[in-house]
């Protein structure tokens, strides 16, 4: 068995040779000019392929957008938080979908016009957190998170903070409108995913 | 550092790998006529370094194959340089394999001790060519479609179990999600893996053989690293170099109209190294296909796997130069009357035009829509009047009428038209050219119709007798009140294209409003004009109006129109030749919108 290299051709990186002899600085030469002939060979697919591959680094970050999830007299006032579900149009890759779902949010009727809106992300990992109406409390099924009834963190927790708050509009016709966001999960800072 | 290297060494044994990998024995010096096996193994790296993130991007199934290459291809920065390179160093493999296998002939490197290397490296050949069968359909667009089904449909013709191969093949009895998954699955799955093992095995028998010297030895014996890794790393890049002129020259590989399977694109061809066996399909009639399908090439594929054991024989060797140019021979002919066949055939340029010409206005509409619907591309192409409008002409309207001369598609009617051309219909052009005394009984207006050409003993309609003898004869006043009345009666079909100048002549078209109502020049005899009545000509209240044209298609003998008098203009919406949509389409089409 003499040999069981399966590349003759210097595209897979070869390592080092032994030094070359001192002074044969024409082998040496030769060496370099090898690696160099093959790395650019080589550079040129990877490039290319790396190039597509950070595309999503260089799109736009998504600024949120404003649903409509219910109206007013739909949300009772003293009424327990209500999970509602988020439909937004949203274009994936190459699809443009009409109405896509994207998430969920907890709407409460605080006052005649106010409404506070909780993302059902757990802030923690990302995982959904649900009503607990007996505890009177937010759990997250996950990792156990714990979140009293005004969203802040019921300690001890996993969570880094409480859930997130979403920004709330009561139009003219009583359509209660949110801004869907997602947040960056496992921080303090409550940080908006770009 | 080297106390990690000489620890490394000691637990992998890496520098005797390494050494005797690299300082192989090269008899008479380093050439360029050994470098070809390694820019076929440099150009399978490049192949599988751009396959792998074009991978990551790409979806097989029917709704998102056409629609993720387009993708990568168009939106994606960098993906059609990526494609570029998967695509034409697939091309440039063909010749390189070419070279290779000659060079290993003619040096004589195929004969003992090397058979089963030579059958590994004809093995390589096969695999080469069905990851490119497999690779040509996954963009899954028109051309990639239709010839496929073509290769699919020769498996059915393998004796006893043609039909189950072909189904297992496609997946199912017509092609579909599962034909793209189990293609992508060999094509990026199961290919790639073999053909790794046979490189393997490949370059370990010629390592185990040594190199096939060319004799006689011009220079002294030189070793691979670092004197014939020099040669062959300049002859890589001449091929990366190649490579990047032809993606740069063709800008990128080329991605076709989306698969339309009701549709049949009649410029389906294979890539070009599979022409000559697409040209010798065409020699057999019949069931005989298989005589080009399988038998020839098959004869031919056992005559190169006996070569070595005919090499044997006296006069072998001579005897395998000879099949070698003459299967040479036959691939470039073949491949060249192919070649020539299309260069001449106006039908299949034709429909090379019409693919770059819907593959461009997919493109455009996926760009317009912001994205491509949930059903896919196709959806967008089947709903834009601009693509599917010329079809409709040509398929409904064509057998009479004319559009700017052809049929809508570029194409001659094989009989004179007996309607008027359609071209700018209801635009003062159009008006202008039928009023005038010296055009309304060519073809392009009623030359063709019963109104110039009335039954024996019958009179030219009323307006043709209107137009030879009264217009002829207008004085400049009244020549100027036509004008005016054909810019109200044009006004009424508010086309796209001529919006700036009905906005421009409001004061004109006004004039001539009036001028209709008053009964100038006799029109309103006939045409009902808005509140004017008229008589049994066609209404002209909103004339050439997207309303007007599809009540008119739906029953042009219709009192509003032609009443008793139209002449052989077919009721689409009765006889529903025509669905609603497809009515609308031809309509928005002939209006320019």
């Amino acid at each position: 068995m003499r040999a069981m290299s399966n590349d003759p051709s210097p595209s897979q990186g070869i390592p080092a040779p032994a030094p070359a002899p001192e002074g044969d600085r024409r082998e040496f030469l030769k060496s370099a000019a090898c690696f160099a002939l093959g790395g650019v060979c080589v550079l040129v697919p990877v490039v290319a392929g790396v190039t597509v591959l950070i595309g999503p680094l260089r799109r736009p970050a998504a600024d949120g957008s404003w649903v409509e999830l219910t109206k007013l007299d739909g949300l009772k006032l003293g009424g327990a938080p209500r999970l509602f579900q988020v439909f937004v149009e949203r274009t994936d890759a190459w699809t443009r979908h009409g109405r896509n779902a994207v998430g969920a949010v907890f709407l409460e009727r605080l006052a005649e016009n106010h409404v506070r809106a909780f993302q059902a992300a757990c802030p923690h990992l990302g995982c959904a957190v649900e009503w607990r109406g007996e505890e009177k409390h937010f759990f997250c099924p996950c990792h156990n998170s714990a979140f009293s009834h005004d969203g802040a963190i019921i300690n001890p927790s996993p969570s880094a903070r409480g859930l997130d708050t979403l920004e709330v509009a009561i139009h003219g016709d009583g359509g209660v409108w949110v801004k869907f966001q997602d947040f960056k999960a496992g921080v303090k800072q409550k940080l908006p995913v770009a | 550092m080297k106390a990690l290297l000489d620890w490394f060494d000691s637990r992998t044994g890496y520098r005797k790998l390494v050494k005797t990998a690299l300082f192989e024995h090269v008899p008479g010096g380093a050439r360029w006529r050994y470098v070809w096996g390694s820019t076929l193994t440099f150009a399978i790296v490049v192949q599988f370094i751009t396959g792998f993130f074009l991978w990551m991007n790409y979806s097989p199934s029917a709704q998102t194959a056409w629609e993720s290459v387009h993708y990568i291809n168009d939106v994606m920065p960098g993906g059609w340089l990526l494609r570029g390179i998967h695509h034409f160093m697939a091309q440039v493999m063909v010749p390189l394999l070419v070279l290779h296998f000659m060079q290993v002939i003619i040096d004589r490197a195929y004969q003992a001790p090397r058979e089963v290397n030579y059958w590994f490296g004809l093995g390589l050949l096969v695999l080469t060519l069905a990851i490119s069968l497999t690779g040509y359909l996954l963009p899954w667009d028109q051309r990639g479609y239709w010839s496929t089904k073509v290769a699919t449909n020769l498996i059915s013709g393998v004796p006893l179990i043609g039909d189950q191969m072909q189904r297992l093949v496609v997946g199912d009895a017509n092609y579909g999600h599962h034909t793209l998954t189990r293609f992508f699955a060999m094509h990026a799955g199961l290919l790639p893996a073999l053909m790794v093992l046979l490189i393997i095995g490949h370059v370990a028998l010629f390592r185990k053989h040594g190199l096939t010297p060319k004799l006689p030895k011009k220079k002294k014996d030189a070793m691979f690293f670092p004197d014939q890794v020099l040669v062959d790393a300049v002859a890589c890049l001449a091929v990366t170099v190649a490579v990047l002129c032809l993606v740069w020259w063709f800008r990128g590989a080329e991605l076709g109209a989306p698969a339309n399977p009701s549709e049949p694109f009649s410029a389906a061809r294979p890539d070009w190294y599979f022409m000559s066996l697409f040209q010798l399909l065409k020699f057999f009639q019949g069931e005989n296909v298989i005589w080009g399908s399988l038998i020839i090439p098959g004869f031919v594929f056992a005559l190169l796997m006996l070569m070595p054991l005919l090499g044997r024989w006296k006069i072998g060797h001579r005897f395998n130069l000879f099949v070698l140019f003459a299967a040479l021979a036959g691939f470039g002919v073949l491949t060249a009357i192919a070649f020539t066949h299309d260069a001449r055939d106006t039908h299949y340029r034709t429909a090379v035009a019409q693919g770059h010409r819907d593959a461009e206005r997919t493109k455009q509409l996926a760009k317009a829509n912001q994205g491509i619907p949930t059903e896919g591309a196709l959806a967008l192409l089947r709903g834009d009047p601009l693509t599917q409008g010329p079809r409709l002409f040509a398929s409904q309207c064509a057998s009479c009428h004319t559009y700017d001369g052809h049929d809508g598609l570029g194409a001659q009617l094989p009989e004179p038209p007996t309607a008027p051309d359609l071209a700018g219909f209801g635009s003062r052009d159009w008006l202008r050219g039928f009023m005038d005394p010296a055009q309304i009984e060519t073809p392009k207006f009623f030359g063709g119709t019963a109104f110039v050409h009335p039954k024996p003993g019958e009179k030219k309609s009323r307006m043709v007798r209107l137009i030879l003898d009264d217009v002829a004869k207008y004085s400049a006043e009244e020549k100027a009140q036509l004008e005016k009345i054909i810019a109200a009666i044009s006004a009424e079909a508010k086309l796209p294209a001529q919006k700036a100048h009905d906005v421009r002549d409001t004061v004109l078209i006004e004039e001539g409003r009036k001028l209709l109502a008053d009964v100038t020049l006799d029109c309103t005899d006939c045409h009902k004009f808005h509140d004017t009545a008229g008589g049994k000509a066609p209404d002209f209240t909103g004339y050439g109006s997207r309303e007007w044209l599809a009540e008119f298609l739906k029953n042009p003998g219709h009192e509003r129109f032609y009443g008793k008098h139209n002449d052989r203009m077919p009721a689409f919406g009765q006889t529903s030749r025509l669905t609603a949509r497809e009515l609308d389409l031809l309509i928005r089409w002939l209006r320019g919108e």
